[in-house]
């Protein structure tokens, strides 16, 4: 593969990271799983933890649509709200999971391709 | 029950050839690029990673910038440890880091969504399955990522890569419990409001932020009810 793309970066260097980036992400599992033994599944804590999760998951996911990086970025930020909220909207009116994602998908498809 | 893991493992994998885009740019090889996703299994965590090789930062800073990026696995390992209820199941501690190591959100919040359907064991069977899909699809997508980007059109990529975000915050919003509902909308909030202040830090901020005011909520309420 070596000779498809050459690296520009100290090989070295970029396994170091690697194994550093592995370690840091290996060391909040390992926490979690051993933290997540001990704290009783029914309490407060538990509950709050839950929420704290879910609030992270959902500040990832909207972070991803209003600051993305890469080629998300080529799009407006009108364009994905308006598929967000497509799905949202979708969502809250038929309950049903599959009509809401392809109303999302399908808005912001369009609004892609016609602007 | 592998079935299921369809579109999530297809969404996962774009999002993954986004990635593979990203680190060829940057200069890592495919087999580097391919090793960061098995090895590391954490999409943010891997791009702070690059971004920090990139500019040649320091190997404290890329530790503690991927550290950063990562921390929601924390939260995740434990809220999962509970659903699969790990301790009562007698699951060796190896056997649960090695599941954790290839739960990516997208598993955590399926898991999330079809929890009532299952009992915690036969939940362990689907989550095993599907975080086993997902993590084939994700070294795939990075690979594919790597070494095909410039042949899939940007139109169709943006949309593909668009899929992820937009399902995954479909199957928040619908938590079973209306707590873990306020705490979605709360953090999806205040993330992005945040963000301009405090950089990637808003994303613990949101979450301590979201989740600590649904808490309230919910207890605010619960105690309204009970006093009429």
């Amino acid at each position: 593969m070596a000779e498809i793309s050459p690296s520009l970066l100290n090989p070295g260097y970029v396994w170091a990271a690697i194994m550093l980036a592995a370690l840091a992400t290996f060391l909040w599992r390992f926490l979690g799983a051993t933290l997540g033994n001990r704290i009783p599944p029914d309490g407060p804590l538990m509950e709050w933890i839950n929420m704290v999760a879910y609030a992270m998951a959902a500040g990832v996911m909207m972070l991803i649509l209003t600051y993305p990086t890469g080629i998300l970025a080529s799009t407006t930020l009108e364009m994905r709200l308006a598929g967000l909220l497509a799905g949202l909207g979708v969502m809250v009116f038929t309950r049903r999971l599959f009509f809401a994602l392809a109303a999302g998908i399908g808005v912001f498809a369009l609004a892609t391709l016609r602007f | 029950m592998i079935e299921a893991a369809r579109l999530p493992a297809f969404a996962l994998g774009a999002t993954m050839v986004g990635y593979g885009a990203i680190a060829r740019e940057a200069g890592l090889d495919g087999w580097m690029t391919v090793a960061a996703t098995i090895a590391v299994f954490g999409m943010p965590g891997q791009v702070a990673m690059i971004t920090a090789v990139s500019v040649g930062a320091p190997f404290l800073v890329i530790f503690f910038a991927v550290a950063m990026a990562n921390m929601r696995m924390l939260l995740i390992v434990v809220s999962a440890n509970e659903m699969l209820q790990m301790r009562q199941q007698k699951i060796p501690f190896w056997l649960q880091l090695s599941l954790f190591h290839i739960m990516a959100i997208s598993t955590w919040v399926q898991m999330g969504y079809v929890r009532d359907r299952y009992s915690a064991p036969e939940l362990l069977n689907f989550v095993i399955g599907f975080a086993l899909t997902i993590a084939v699809f994700a070294v795939t997508g990075s690979a594919l990522g790597y070494f095909a980007a410039d042949v899939i059109p940007p139109e169709i990529l943006r949309v593909m890569i668009f899929v992820t975000p937009v399902y995954l915050l479909l199957l928040l919003i619908n938590a079973r419990q209306l707590g873990n509902r306020l705490a979605v909308v709360a953090g999806g909030l205040f993330c992005p409001l945040l963000y301009p202040l405090f950089g990637s830090w808003a994303i613990l901020l949101a979450g301590l932020a979201g989740g600590t005011a649904a808490l309230l909520l919910i207890r605010l309420w619960a105690g309204r009810r009970q006093d009429g």
